[in-house]
This record gives C-alpha cells, structure tokens and sequence, in this order.
C-alpha cells in the first residue's frame, strides 16, 4: 500500500527529477558483484590474500582472512597493520588499474547488450527479454553464475591449479566469491546480491521494507533518519513524500524512491557507445607541457562541459599524445568523482612531463595530436548529488576567519548543540566550532524541530538569557516579610517586591505563575537538592524565572 | 562611424555602474520583522540597532531576526553576548548549526568583529564597550563593502539596575526598538507565561524619519 501511495505522489509531484521519467517502472535489472574485487585485480592468490585496500589512512575493503584477523572497514591503516603485521595494505589508485574488471562485466554482453558497469566489482544488466530466452530468471541466474565462473579461470591462472572450484574459489570467504541477483532497480539488485536472490517484479518495496535505513548509499540522510526514529526503510517510505523533499531535498526524494523499490534510473552503458572522444591536432608541434596544456585547453573543457549537459560525468579518460614524428604515450587515468577541465588538464600536464623525462621513451619531436578518449562515463547524478560549491566556500571562508578570532581572543568560539534536559541551561551544550564543522551529522542533528519530552521541563518558551553566576534576590510581602515556599507546592505569602542582594533594587511583582518542583541530582543522595522554579513578572525587570533552593531565591534566566 | 560609436560608449561607461540584481541586493525577511522592515527586506550592507532597556525584549528581537527570511541560511557570528541561552533561540527557529557566538572578546571587539565581517554575512554585536566611533565607521564601510548585515543590540540597563556600558558611536540603517507590552497566561500564583507581547518600532535612515511599530505575540 505504502508503494502504492508513494507511486501516486511521485506522479504529482511537482519536482523536476520526476518530470522526465515518463514510466514509473524500475527497470528489471540482473546485478553481479564481486564482493572482494580490489583483491582479485591485484592479483593475490586466493588462499593468502590477507590485505585491505587503503584510501587517506582507511581500510576501505578487507579481504576475507583480512575480516576474519579482526579489521573492520573504516578502521585505521596503521592500527590494521600493528594488529596484523602481515597484513598487505593495497593504495586505493593501483586497484583494478587495468581495467580487469570490464574483461569479467563483458560476460553480462551475452546475455544483453545493455551493460553497466556500476561500481568496481558490481556490473548490472537489463533482463526483461533474455530471462524469458533462458527459461526464467532463476535460471538465468545460473547462466550468468556458470560464465561468470568460467571467464574468471580463464582470467586468473591461479584458479585453474584449484580443483574444487566450487567450493574452494566461489564458495563463502574466499575472494572470489559473488552474488548474482534479479530485482526492479540497482539498489534493490545490489542488497539482494548479498545472498544471490531473485526478488519477484512489484515485490522490491516489501522486500526492502524491513531493512535498516542504514543501507542506503547517504551516510549522513541515514544517519538524521534513524536519529528521528525512521530505523528502516519501510517507516521511510511511510513518510509523505512531500515532507521528504521538504526536509532532504533532491537527493533525500531520491532516496526516497529507492526505498521504495522505485530505483527508476536506467542502467548506464560503461562501454562508450557514442563517439565522446576529442583529439585535438596542434598547428604546429609544441615540446614544453604547459604550452600544450594551454593550447587543448579550450576544447577540453567545452568537451567536458558537452559531457556534462548530457548529464554525464568521466571517470576514467585516455589520454593519448602522438608526437610529430609517430610515438606515442598512451595511458588511462581515473577520478571517482568525474573529471573537471582542471583535473583533465592536470593529468594531461603529468603524462607528457613523465613521458618526456623518460630517458627511454622520451619522443624525438614535439607533441602534435592530443587524443582524449573517455573509458568509463556514469550518469553525473550518480556520482555528485551533493555537490555544492557555494557552501563548501563559505564554510572554508568561516572556518579561516574563526580561527583567526580564536587567535585574538584566545578562546574558542563555539557553537550550540541541544540535548535534552529539564532545565534550559543545561539543554545547551556549548560546542567548539570545529567539532561542528567538521562533522556534518551533527549539523543535521540540529534540525531536529521538536525537543524530546523531559519530564520536569518547563513549559512555554525559554527564556532568552540564563545567568551565570545566578543573581540572587529576595521575595518580599507587601510587609516586607519574606516568602518561603511550603512543601514545594505552595508560596507562604504573596510575592509583593522583589530585592536585589547585590544592589538594594527593588521592584513591584506584578504576576507569578504556579511552582514547579524538581529535584536536581536525585540520583545522588549525598548532593540531590529540590528546587522550586516560578515564572515572575515584574515592573522594570519584565519577566524573570526564579529559583527557590535552599531556601534562597535566584534569579536563574530573564525573559529578554 | 566606428570611432563614433567607440567615443560614446567609453563617454556613457563613465557614467554606468556595474549593475546588481536585486536577490544580491537585499535579504527577503518573513515572519514579524517583514512587517516593520520596508518592503519586508533588508538591505545587504546595512547596520541595524536594537535597542530596549531592560528585559525589554532585545534578544528576542535579535532571534526573531536571525530566524527571519533569508538570514536564516546564512551564517551568523554573536559577540559579546554573554548570558544568552540558545534554548530559545531554537524554539523561536534558528538554525543553531549556523550560529557562531563568541561570547567574550574583551578589548579586542573591534578586530574582532572585522575579522568576522569578511567571512559572515551576519555579525550580531552585544553592548559595544570598546569601539571607539573611528573603529565604527571603519567598521560600517567593511559591513558596506562585504554587503554583510551587522546588528548592535544595546539593553539600556543591567539586572542590577546599573546603566550598561556600551553605546553604538556611529551611525546606523535601522533602528529597532523594542519593549514588552504584555503577558498571557499568568495569575497570582497560577498558570505560566503563555505568549509575551512584544512591541518592535522601526525607524531607518533609509525611509526617513517615519516609524512604523506592531506589537506582536512572541
């Protein structure tokens, strides 16, 4: 029902990433993937692969003995290594640096001409018509798990000196092993990778109904979701769709209808199927790098921006220089997050300065032709939701100025973060604002619009000022006699004046509010004390919350 | 014909300024202040003062303001407030994750403050101690040339019934004055503060010396 009612919204919504997508079908998508590819393309042998790959000092895949020694994703490099010292730490930029990985995707051809190639380790393809030829789609996953199998012997000697095959290199654990599966959408067919299933057409919302929130592909919307007790997928989808939008945005309604087993995006082709390539041939040949770069300048980045009108971004480019007199320097280079016209230029600049240092290959005559040639192209959507460079600017502006007034003052500033509690001075947690910054759940966490309930807490708005130290004061009878409160329920006496003890002032109490009694610390016997709060109103200190502990009374925080 | 043409255009470029669109321009307000502010805006490069005396309803004013409109996406930097409870700024819908307060600058406010004009659109300044009016203006042609927006906001009088130091010694845009009119929701010995009534007046330099004042449920 809830995919029901999920659908009809997407229709009416009024957002323009639904606008094109004229059928809300998910497409019927098989999905393989390699559990442990970054192990397999670097050419470990099975049995031995105790290695993670690393990427800024964090394991970013462990290989199944690397799990089994106890390191976790996300830990540290160098913790991982003083765990297991035997342990092989593989750079994140070696891994699949031949491009393996499309020789094994190529396999899905077979079957369909649609193949994309969604992340390293994971090839996806249409289904609809082949499961038909092969006899259903459980058989067809057969299929694709027997020429998965016999396209990795070919590949990888290593595994044809095995002979169990079955067990010893596809089976659970060993690096090798993956998951063939059939569902509407990606990110259902990645999820249902996990243990090979087939999950039925139109069945992907339920299927995904009782997993965790935390398996969609956005850390921090995952995050804030569970914080706001969403814990699984189908809660999220319960949610109106509008509220969604409202609250994540673009990429949140994108979530939104993944979860829902709504993954509409259509698989991409990773084998360049257009001509996207430029090559720009030199008027005349030019031997110093920056002089090259300068000169393809212009076409590379009006190539990328054509690309990115298209809504595609480049991950992987070859870059080939031809020299006047024929040699030539071919390589590949890969960006995750898509190539800029700076990165590309960058990368040209690299190439021709190592090839023409090279005492070897060095070429004999200047640079002629500039070939750029994308390997691997994904939908931009995919790759960069967030992308806000505004943002990311004036938070770089912010961070620097704030670091220079804590330079001047001596102090950090900080910033306010609200937990629950009953009083309002201690709801506020004063934060340094680099813990903020840097720490972007915390910011979501912010958003949060309603406190949780507090038993105790006061009610109506807080006041805007909280003194530290609190003042004190004394409450005064019309007689000048003064009020003590009387088994914390009831004032002895009308509140009349109220009096300064620093300074003698004394002002009429106008209005007072019922009281409320708290005991503070009551956990701890040797220090619980009871407090008792009124709201005061007064003429010429407006509104005042006060205390009474101890038989003293406080001014704890003003209405300003 | 040429030379013409060229003659007249570097003639009129003389006369034209760079033209800025009018988001760029202004900051669009909501809420109660869209009422008081001319056309419910506020220009970007401009100082507003806030002034009241005591417990008069300046600090709710500063966070009606820096919950109000666009100044809510914005970043902000507090100076100088010292007791503030950003409790109630939360319930009145500021976006604390935006919110820098620095609480105690001492003597050196006004490098302070100018060091945060260049990054913050917002800089909110309590009770200016130490800013001397040459201080100030460099101060205001800073807030002018970043089309920040900086706010003072002066409480005449301490808890302790002392006059507070601290005045704004120079000019200004916009001047907010703001005192309670009101409560609800309390007796003697009953109840407790439902709504405040807050009365905020407006004048500007900008639109003269005419006032325009509402009294609004807070």
């Amino acid at each position: 029902m809830s995919k029901e009612k999920s659908r009809v919204k997407l229709r009416h919504s009024r957002y323009s990433l639904f606008d094109s997508v004229e059928h809300q079908i998910a497409p019927r998508v098989l999905l393989v993937k390699f559990f442990y590819w970054p192990f397999v393309s670097s050419g470990l042998h099975p049995a031995d692969a105790l290695a993670v790959v690393g990427d800024k000092g964090v394991v970013i895949h462990a290989s199944p003995r690397a799990l089994i020694a106890g390191i976790k994703v996300g830990d540290k490099v160098r913790t991982s290594v003083a765990v297991v010292p035997s342990l092989t730490v593989i750079p994140c930029d070696v891994v699949d640096q031949n491009g393996l990985f499309a020789k094994v995707a190529n396999v899905l051809e077979q079957f369909s001409p649609i193949v994309e190639i969604v992340d390293l380790g994971v090839c996806a393809t249409n289904v609809r018509g082949p499961s038909r030829y092969f006899g259903g789609e459980e058989k067809l996953t057969l299929e694709v798990r027997a020429a998965m199998e016999n396209r990795i012997v070919e590949l990888f000697p290593v595994v044809k000196e095995s002979k169990d095959r079955s067990t010893e290199i596809f089976g659970e654990g060993s690096i090798f092993s993956f998951g063939v599966s059939i569902a509407d959408g990606i990110f259902t067919a990645q999820i249902a990778s996990r243990s090979s299933l087939v999950v039925p057409p139109g069945k992907s919302g339920s299927f995904l109904a009782p997993l965790s929130v935390g398996e969609l592909p956005d850390g921090d919307i995952a995050g804030t979701l569970d914080r706001l007790g969403v814990r699984t997928l189908g809660e999220f989808v319960n949610i109106d769709f509008d509220l969604v939008l409202e609250r994540f945005g673009s990429r949140g309604a994108l979530l939104y209808r993944m979860a829902g087993g709504l993954d509409t995006s259509s698989l991409e082709t990773s084998e360049v199927k257009e001509d996207l390539s430029l090559k720009v041939e030199l008027l005349e040949p030019l031997e110093v790098a920056s002089a090259v770069v300068f000169a393809c300048k212009a076409r590379v980045e009006q190539m990328l921006e054509q690309l990115l009108e298209k809504g595609r971004l480049c991950q992987i480019m070859r870059i080939r220089l031809m020299s006047e007199n024929g040699e030539e320097s071919v390589r590949d280079w890969g960006v995750k997050d898509g190539f800029s016209a700076q990165l590309l230029l960058e990368r040209i600049r690299w190439q021709l300065e190592s090839w023409s240092t090279d005492p070897r290959l060095a070429p004999s005559a200047g640079v002629e032709i500039i070939e750029l040639i994308p390997r691997r192209v994904v939908s931009a959507l995919r790759v960069q939701l967030d992308l806000d460079g505004s943002e990311r600017s004036s938070i770089a502006k912010v961070s620097q100025a704030l670091s220079r007034v804590d330079a001047i003052v001596g102090k950090k500033a900080s910033i306010a973060k609200i937990k629950g509690s009953r009083t309002p001075k201690e709801s506020v947690e004063m934060v340094p604002w680099q813990l903020h910054l840097f720490d972007l759940d915390e910011a979501s966490d912010r958003k949060i619009k309603e406190l949780p309930p507090w038993p105790g807490r006061l009610i109506g708005s807080s006041p805007a000022i909280c003194f530290d130290p609190e003042v004190e004061v004394l409450l005064l009878t019309k007689e000048e006699v003064s009020v003590s409160v009387l088994a914390d329920v009831t004032l002895l006496g009308d509140p009349y004046w109220m009096r300064l003890q620093s300074s003698g002032r004394k002002v009429r109490v106008l209005e007072w509010s019922s009281l409320w009694p708290m005991m503070e610390r009551w956990w701890d016997p040797g220090h619980s004390t009871k407090v008792v709060r009124i709201q005061v109103v007064t003429d010429g200190m407006g509104a005042l919350l006060v205390k009474n502990t101890d038989g003293k009374w406080l001014i704890e925080g003003s209405y300003d | 014909m040429d030379t013409v043409a060229e003659r007249l255009v570097s003639h009129l470029s003389g006369f034209i300024s760079p033209q800025l669109l009018a988001s760029e321009r202004y900051v669009e307000l909501d809420g109660h202040l869209a009422k008081i502010f001319p056309l419910g805006r506020i220009q970007l490069g401009s100082v507003v003062l806030f002034e009241g005396v005591l417990n008069s309803g300046v600090t709710s004013a500063v966070f009606e303001f820096l919950s109000s409109g666009g100044m809510q996406k914005n970043w902000s930097a507090l100076v100088g407030f010292e007791n503030l409870c950003f409790l109630a700024a939360f319930e009145k819908g500021v976006d604390l994750g935006k919110v820098v307060s620095i609480p105690d600058p001492g003597r050196d406010l006004a490098q302070v403050v100018a060091v945060l004009i260049e990054a913050f659109p917002i800089v909110v300044i309590a009770n200016p101690e130490f800013i001397s009016s040459s201080q100030a203006r460099n101060l205001i042609s800073r807030v002018r040339s970043n089309k920040s927006v900086m706010a003072v906001a002066r409480q005449s009088l301490g808890i302790s019934g002392v006059r507070t130091k601290g005045s704004w010694p120079a000019s200004y845009d916009y001047l907010i004055r703001s005192s309670m009119s009101g409560f609800s929701g309390l007796g003697r010995g009953s109840g407790f503060i439902k709504e405040r009534y807050l009365s905020l007046s407006l004048g500007s330099k900008r639109v003269g010396e005419t006032t325009k004042s509402i009294t609004v449920p807070i």
